[in-house]
């Protein structure tokens, strides 16, 4: 499950309005998110979450359900 | 040994019938020798010398990475340097003393030249990148290091694969070598096909083309734009279906033994962008690239702000065009490239406003048509500075080319008038009868279809598509001469 907060940050630095976005939603389904945004996307849920990822585990992510996975055991870890 | 030869296929079905002999445990042993046979065969024994060092470098880092709990990231940069020692030495070692000066008849010089061939790098490129890839994977604990060297072996020495790619993940392909089994029906009918496709590719459309390009290339002075133009775009033609002729083979080949390889290339002379160009052309390569160089790059630059994507994209590039050679003409390509990603980012909000002002967004169709021309343009471009035989010699190509459109009338007026006479032969409208069978299962691939779909087909449509195939190439095929161009990379 995604969460709001998560999807908030996403779209906000996509300049999204609204767009359904699962566990299984791939970078290439949202409008803007590429490979030449992806790291603004997470460098943003970095600073929100107040967490950080390696970059190794930043190029192994397949899709938002695998970010989402990431946010919730670094915050639980920094928590 | 190429794959467009006589002596390949005698290999091929030796290897085959000992895949076929061997149990299932011992099929990879198979593999794994009729790899180091095809290898050995280019006759450069330094080839294998770097290919067990970079075998026990990369099984030794690998095995610590998975137990070290610190050290681990010098473990890797050594690794990544390892790795790279190899490529760099045989790539640039000639070249660099070259240009500091030093004389080709100085003992080091000469003893380099000597047991490396003047630099014969046949595979190295393709299985260092492969092998960096491989470490990264272990020390982010993507994969788990190999504990088999042999099947570290294969999976860096794999026959199909060797010489130009793909450049395989670990955790795509060393899972399939570690579990091959017996010849399949299927497996053999969509090997042959694809084979004989490229085949096709090759032997028909590059073959043909390179005649007419390496006519014009070979002396550009002698010809005009229009002339430079057409060879040109040719080119274009040319190296996909040279390269991409070699991965349907590469492919097919791998399928027969039931593995299956990641496919390179995805119509990329339909991409709608230099962006999407590279999400279809050399796939292999341009995934490494994005992933373990341009998003670290973007990654450590973040800081820089708005020029971190612009340098990460530039600088990824300007090593692409490297990798291809030590040649001021492949910087100049790549750095072109990178410099299309960054004028396309950084004007992306004014290229939607003026095609909102002009209303061409209002017919979709021919908005995608209009990108594809200009990206199709862009491309051929910087292929003029991948071909061209320097730096003054693509310099002078684009310059008559550029006043050709700047005074279109003078030059395209007399257009068939100065139709270049190479290009009104017999010969070149069969390279065009070639390439226009190509295009259209080029244009079947863009609308969604699939090879296996042939195979659902009555059998009288799949039997006429086979023989037809076969028979093109036998009849309409040059053989025997050149060898695939990246071969060379």
């Amino acid at each position: 499950m995604i969460s709001d907060e998560l999807k908030g940050v996403i779209l906000t630095v996509l300049q999204l309005d609204e767009w359904e976005i699962g566990e299984e939603t791939v970078t290439a389904q949202i409008p803007g998110w590429d490979s030449l945004t992806h790291v603004k996307v997470i460098v943003a849920v970095e600073k929100h979450f107040h967490v950080r990822f390696k970059t190794t585990e930043i190029v192994r992510l397949k899709n938002v359900g695998d970010l989402q996975r990431l946010v919730d055991v670094k915050s639980q870890i920094h928590g | 040994m190429q794959f467009n030869s006589m002596t390949f296929a005698v290999f091929l079905l030796c290897v085959a019938l000992c895949y076929h002999a061997a149990r299932d445990r011992f099929r990879w042993i198979t593999l794994l020798l009729g790899s180091v046979i095809f290898y050995a065969a280019f006759q450069q024994p330094h080839l294998l010398v770097v290919v067990v060092f970079i075998v026990v470098l990369n099984y030794l880092l690998g095995i610590s990475l998975d137990r070290a709990v610190v050290l681990r990231r010098t473990l890797l940069v050594t690794g990544i340097t390892g790795n790279l020692l190899p490529l760099l030495l045989l790539r640039y070692f000639l070249p660099v003393a070259q240009a500091l000066g030093i004389p080709i008849t100085s003992p080091w010089v000469m003893l380099f030249s000597r047991t490396t061939g003047m630099g014969v790098s046949i595979g190295v490129s393709f299985y260092s990148f492969q092998a960096i890839s491989y470490l990264i994977d272990v020390y982010g604990e993507a994969v788990p290091a190999e504990r088999n060297p042999g099947s570290l072996a294969l999976y860096f020495l794999f026959f199909p694969k060797l010489l130009q790619g793909p450049i395989e993940r670990a955790d795509w392909l060393l899972p399939q070598l570690k579990n091959l089994h017996a010849f399949a029906y299927e497996d053999l009918r969509y090997g042959l096909v694809l084979f004989t496709l490229g085949a096709f590719k090759k032997v028909v459309v590059a073959e043909r083309m390179a005649v007419f390009v390496n006519l014009v290339y070979g002396n550009v002075h002698a010809h005009s734009a229009t002339s430079l133009i057409l060879a040109t775009v040719c080119y274009a033609f040319q190296l996909y279906a040279d390269f991409s002729g070699y991965t349907d083979m590469a492919l097919g080949i791998a399928r027969l033994f039931g593995v299956r390889l990641t496919d390179n290339f995805r119509q990329p002379y339909f991409a709608t962008s230099i962006a999407d160009f590279w999400r279809r052309w050399h796939i292999s390569l341009s995934q490494w690239l994005m992933h373990y160089l341009f998003m670290p790059l973007q990654i450590a630059t973040f800081r820089w702000g708005k020029l971190s994507t612009p340098a990460a994209l530039i600088i990824t590039f300007a090593i692409c065009g490297l990798w291809h050679g030590a040649n001021v003409t492949f910087l100049v390509w790549g750095c072109l490239n990178g410099l299309y990603m960054v004028v396309s980012l950084l004007t992306k909000k004014q290229r939607e406003q003026f095609v909102r002002l002009i209303g061409l967004d209002r017919v979709p169709r021919l908005y995608t048509v209009v990108r594809i021309v200009l990206t199709f343009s862009l491309v051929c471009a910087a292929w003029v500075w991948f071909r061209a035989g320097g730096f003054g010699e693509a310099l002078y190509i684009l310059t008559v080319i550029g006043q050709a459109f700047v005074h279109p009338a003078s030059t395209f007026s007399a257009f068939w008038g100065r139709f270049p006479g190479h290009f009104m032969e017999m010969r070149f409208a069969l390279a065009v009868l070639g390439l226009l069978i190509a295009a259209t299962i080029e244009v079947a691939g863009y609308r969604g279809k699939k090879l296996e779909d042939l195979f659902g087909r009555p059998w009288a449509v799949r039997w006429a598509a086979y023989y037809g195939l076969l028979l093109s190439v036998i009849l309409l095929g040059m053989w025997g001469s050149s060898s695939f161009l990246y071969f060379q990379f």
